[in-house]
């Protein structure tokens, strides 16, 4: 996967991987182990991911400022790493929601024509 | 705290979470860590991303310590390994649900696989039973299997002499030379006779071979020069536990054979018969010397260790050259053939046939291949979504390869395990199809080796379909699946589409007319005509063993005596005793001239003997002259010959050959009495153009203690076999017929070879024409169909529907026609090599290739144009939404 460009359109797919994190963290701060398994549950079988590519996705995304990370304890009282949604994390699931619906009319017109 | 520990801590508490979950889902704590560590990937992704996004946030400061191993040392080899295997289940579940879910497409992909795969299974079997597997003899590689041909008389597969076999004994090449003389035996002394299958063997032979008798003994060197009055034979277990019922106490017991009491001295191991499938074996051999030019067995030589079949050969040739100026009269124009043992057995068209057959199921595997793969390309591109959005996800190159070869191994498995299904049954079929029984070490099924075979095969095909949308998947990349549209037939994807076509119009084009000429050939020998009426002849063979038939007289007395008594049975027209069956046995060759012609132009011909009512017995009626008289008939010095029709215009064109003579330099001068029409002599499909010479002789001039009796019925021949047994039964109860079998019966068995070959071929042409023609009409449609945007937007744009059609049949005929052109220069090489099995049709008819090259582009044209057509007249907006 190399660089990532959200305004072209052909990546549009690429930034669905955030856009799921992004909705997943709506609810409130995870640990990055939940947010895989809230990805699969909510997805199935076809987002089937090496779940170790979320971390790639969750570095980058803090980078840009879209979510903080904090330490703190798990509930079963481990250390875990926390991600929580930052001010600019919310605007951007919002933008990425409204490209989302453009594009997945765009796919569904083209995979069941008319 | 550092970055790095950072990231390890992240990591591992995934993994530990990862692990938990697994093992509250039921996994051994190893499984659930492997599991855990396989569903994470590469957690040095993980590492590279976080040093190139978090450096230099937050409260970490890229101190860099060593990064810790935790995770990275546990994963041994073995462990990669063992996450591979668990990955490729994986896979192979999902790629079970794709093909599961597809019923259509994948019924029609294994069905192709399961025809491809079973044909060739079925004739690697055939292939390996007759031509690769080891002969059940010692070191069977070095044994070497010893005839004689002579190509001026036409004789092919002539016995060698004793003189032959001493000189190939002191050449320094064998460590060994022994022969062999087929015979077939009579057993009297139970409820009735039987003729037994045998063979007179030196008594080195079977220790050569490296076979040993379960009980008894081996022959003794003296035993050889028993001939003519033998006194001990070996029998093989089949016989013992047959017809002596397994009797314990047979070794050393007198038995009859041939009217002569012989002591059994060994019975053979089982499964043991030699050299095909016979069961009796007695000494060969003479210390009388002048029997040593006679050509009357086949010698069997062991290569000395290190020699190779090169030097048997110059060994053999070198002989046969000082043989003919020394012997003119036994050797001239003979030569020694050595040649591998199993080659003795499967000639060499029927090898070459083998060849072919195996070549050309291949070619229908090929294309069942490009069948599926066209099939798995049309599904990929449904699949582009799916595999780009799971490449967006992170699932690797390599990964989403992997997923579609697997998928692509479970289609081929599925198809594998369903062609050794139809292997067997196809074999079962075959061994069914052969009316008689197989030369021992033949062995035709399904075993280790087979299976192996087809697993192989079943992988090979796996990879060859599977790569061309491993690729696709691979270059799996959303913006140009999303972007990608249809594009023309020759780009892009479609230039594996055009690869596709020009391989499948191609493969036909080898295989359709090589399968034409095969089938055509054997209705064509359905069909021959062999010159007499053969549907209601019964026809046998009678041997005369005993003292009491040493007299020449009491032979004919006797022949004479059942052809009259056979003529008279209710249900019998006529019957005569004749030396050689028509359409089975050929005939003995001679050479012969006119009077008054120097010898050395003799032609050579075949000379048959026969009692009277022969050619009333055959149907036959003669050209001119008379029929042999009954003096004639017995009379050893008789001076009569009645000549076939192409003797006469061979030896006196345009004259009457009436009243001329025949000279024959090794027995006489004989007086034409008659002209006879020509015969099939030959067995059909074994035409040669000296076999249709024939010289008719009355019985008496030969003698001969074998004959064989023609029985002309009124009805169905094969019912009258009760009452002709129970004739001879009464005129000789010591002689039993055998060899019975009607003529039809006799020309299924004599063309048996080429009627399983013509089917196997039509089959196999079938299936090839099937493929190819779902296959081309596939490909082109489907790709014709994907244009069906661009077609629309040119029509949009002022195109004529009409020249936008045309294109698309021309890019359709150009492929098509580059795979006829090249399919049609290995085709023409295929169908020579046919030359020499197929009967009756010519391997280059221009017709045979002409119409399969047309069936080819009309095919092409049509699935051009039938969707090029439709596409031309949607509307230009629907055709612009539509994919």
């Amino acid at each position: 996967m190399t660089r990532q460009d959200p305004n072209d359109r052909g990546d549009l797919l690429r930034g669905a991987l955030e856009m799921l994190i992004l909705r997943t963290l709506l609810a409130g701060p995870l640990h990055g182990y939940a947010i895989s398994d809230a990805i699969l549950s909510s997805s199935g079988d076809i987002l089937e991911v090496e779940e170790g590519s979320l971390y790639p996705a969750l570095y980058r995304m803090q980078r840009r400022g879209w979510i903080e990370a904090s330490w703190g304890r798990s509930e079963n009282n481990r250390r875990a790493k926390y991600y929580t949604l930052s001010p600019e994390g919310r605007r951007q699931f919002e933008l990425a929601r409204a490209r989302w619906s453009r594009f997945s009319t765009a796919v569904n017109r083209v995979v069941e024509p008319a | 705290m550092s970055l790095e520990r950072d990231i390890e801590d992240e990591v591992r508490f995934h993994l530990e979470m990862r692990t938990r979950a697994n093992i509250e889902g039921g996994m051994s704590p190893e499984e659930a860590r492997l599991d855990a560590e396989r569903r994470f990937g590469d957690p040095e992704k993980v590492r590279q991303a976080g040093r190139m996004y978090l450096k230099g946030l937050g409260s970490g400061s890229g101190s860099p310590t060593s990064p810790s191993r935790a995770v990275r040392e546990r994963r041994t080899l073995w462990e990669r390994l063992l996450s591979l295997a668990s990955s490729l289940r994986q896979d192979f579940v999902v790629g079970i649900r794709m093909l599961v879910r597809h019923p259509f497409l994948t019924g029609a992909a294994v069905l192709s696989l399961a025809l491809g795969i079973g044909a060739n299974t079925a004739n690697f079997s055939i292939f390996y039973g007759v031509l690769i597997r080891d002969l059940p003899f010692e070191r069977a590689g070095g044994l070497v299997f010893v005839d004689a041909w002579n190509p001026e008389r036409g004789d092919g597969d002539a016995p060698v002499t004793w003189a032959d076999l001493q000189a190939l004994r002191s050449s320094g090449v064998f460590d060994g030379v022994e022969a062999f003389d087929t015979r077939s035996f009579t057993l009297t002394g139970g409820d009735r006779p039987e003729r037994v299958a045998g063979a007179a063997v030196t008594p080195g032979l079977f220790r050569l071979l490296g076979t040993n008798p379960q009980t008894g003994r081996l022959f003794l060197p003296e035993e050889g020069a028993e001939a003519g009055f033998e006194s001990v034979a070996l029998i093989s277990d089949r016989l013992w536990k047959g017809r002596f019922g397994g009797d314990p106490d047979l070794l050393g017991k007198t038995v009859h054979i041939n009217g002569r009491e012989i002591t059994v001295v060994g019975i053979m191991d089982p499964g043991f018969r030699f050299p095909e499938r016979e069961d009796l074996w007695l000494p060969l051999g003479t210390d009388d010397p002048t029997d040593h030019m006679a050509r009357s067995m086949i010698g069997v030589g062991r290569l000395r260790e290190g020699t190779g079949f090169a030097a048997a050969r110059d060994v053999a040739v070198r002989w046969s050259e000082d043989a003919a100026t020394q012997f003119p009269e036994t050797h001239g124009g003979w030569t020694l053939r050595a040649q591998p043992f199993r080659y003795g057995f499967v000639d060499a068209g029927a090898r070459r046939f083998l060849s072919l057959l195996v070549a050309a199921v291949g070619l229908v595997l090929l294309l069942a291949c490009a069948n599926v793969a066209n099939l798995l390309l049309a599904r990929a591109s449904d699949r582009r979504q799916e595999l780009a959005v799971r490449s967006s996800l992170g699932a690797g190159r390599l990964r989403l390869v992997q997923q579609v070869l697997v998928e692509s191994l479970a289609l081929g498995l599925t198809g594998g395990a369903l062609g050794v299904l139809v292997a067997k049954l196809w074999l079962d079929f075959f061994s069914g199809a052969i009316p008689e029984e197989m030369t021992f070490w033949m062995e035709v099924g399904i075993d280790r080796t087979i299976l192996l075979y087809a697993l192989s095969i079943t992988l090979g095909t796996s990879l060859l379909f599977g790569l061309l949308p491993a690729f696709q998947a691979s270059r799996a990349n959303l913006g140009e699946s999303l972007r990608q549209g249809s594009r023309s037939v020759l780009g892009g994807r479609g230039r594996a589409r055009a690869a596709l076509v020009i391989a499948e119009v191609g493969l036909a084009v080898i295989l359709l007319p090589s399968a034409t000429l095969m089938v055509r050939s054997f209705m064509a020998l359905q069909h021959a005509d062999p010159g007499f009426e053969d549907a209601s002849l019964l026809s046998f063979r009678i041997v005369q063993a005993g003292d009491q038939y040493d007299d020449p007289a009491a032979r004919g007395v006797y022949f004479r005596e059942v052809a009259q008594r056979l003529g008279a049975l209710p249900g019998a027209v006529t019957a005569a005793a004749t030396s050689a069956i028509p359409a089975d046995d050929g005939g003995s060759p001679i050479r012969v001239l006119p009077e008054g012609t120097p010898e050395d132009e003799a032609l050579y011909a075949s000379a048959i003997l026969s009692t009277r009512g022969f050619f009333e017995t055959l149907g036959v009626e003669l050209m001119d002259g008379r029929a042999f008289s009954a003096s004639e008939e017995l009379d050893p010095d008789a001076d009569v010959v009645i000549v076939g029709k192409r003797v006469a215009d061979r030896l006196w064109p345009g004259e009457d050959p009436m009243g001329r003579s025949v000279v024959l330099p090794e027995t006489g001068t004989f007086r034409v009495i008659g002209v006879a029409p020509d015969l099939q002599y030959e067995e059909f499909g074994e035409d040669l153009e000296g076999a249709r010479l024939q010289l008719h002789f009355p019985y008496g001039i030969g003698g001969n203690r074998g004959m064989a009796v023609l029985l002309r019925a009124t009805g169905d021949p094969g019912r009258l076999i009760p009452s002709v047994r129970e004739e001879l039964a009464s005129i000789d109860p010591s002689l039993a017929p055998y060899d019975i079998l009607t003529m039809p019966e006799r020309r299924a068995l004599t063309t048996w070879e080429q009627e399983l070959f013509g089917k196997s071929f039509a089959v196999f042409g079938a299936i090839a024409l099937l493929l190819a023609l779902c296959g081309i009409y596939g490909v082109i449609a489907y790709s014709v169909a994907s244009r069906t945007r661009e077609i629309g937007i040119r029509i949009a744009l002022g195109a004529r529907p009409g020249g936008v059609q045309s294109q698309v049949v021309k890019d359709a005929l150009t492929l098509a026609g580059l795979g006829a052109g090249l399919g049609l220069v290995v085709s023409l090489a295929f169908a020579r090599a046919l030359r020499g099995i197929v009967f009756g049709v010519n391997t280059a008819d221009p017709l045979v290739f002409v119409g399969s090259v047309a069936a080819m582009l009309l095919t092409a044209v049509a699935a051009g144009w039938l969707p090029a057509h439709r596409a031309a007249r949607v509307d230009p907006t629907e055709a612009l939404r539509a994919e």
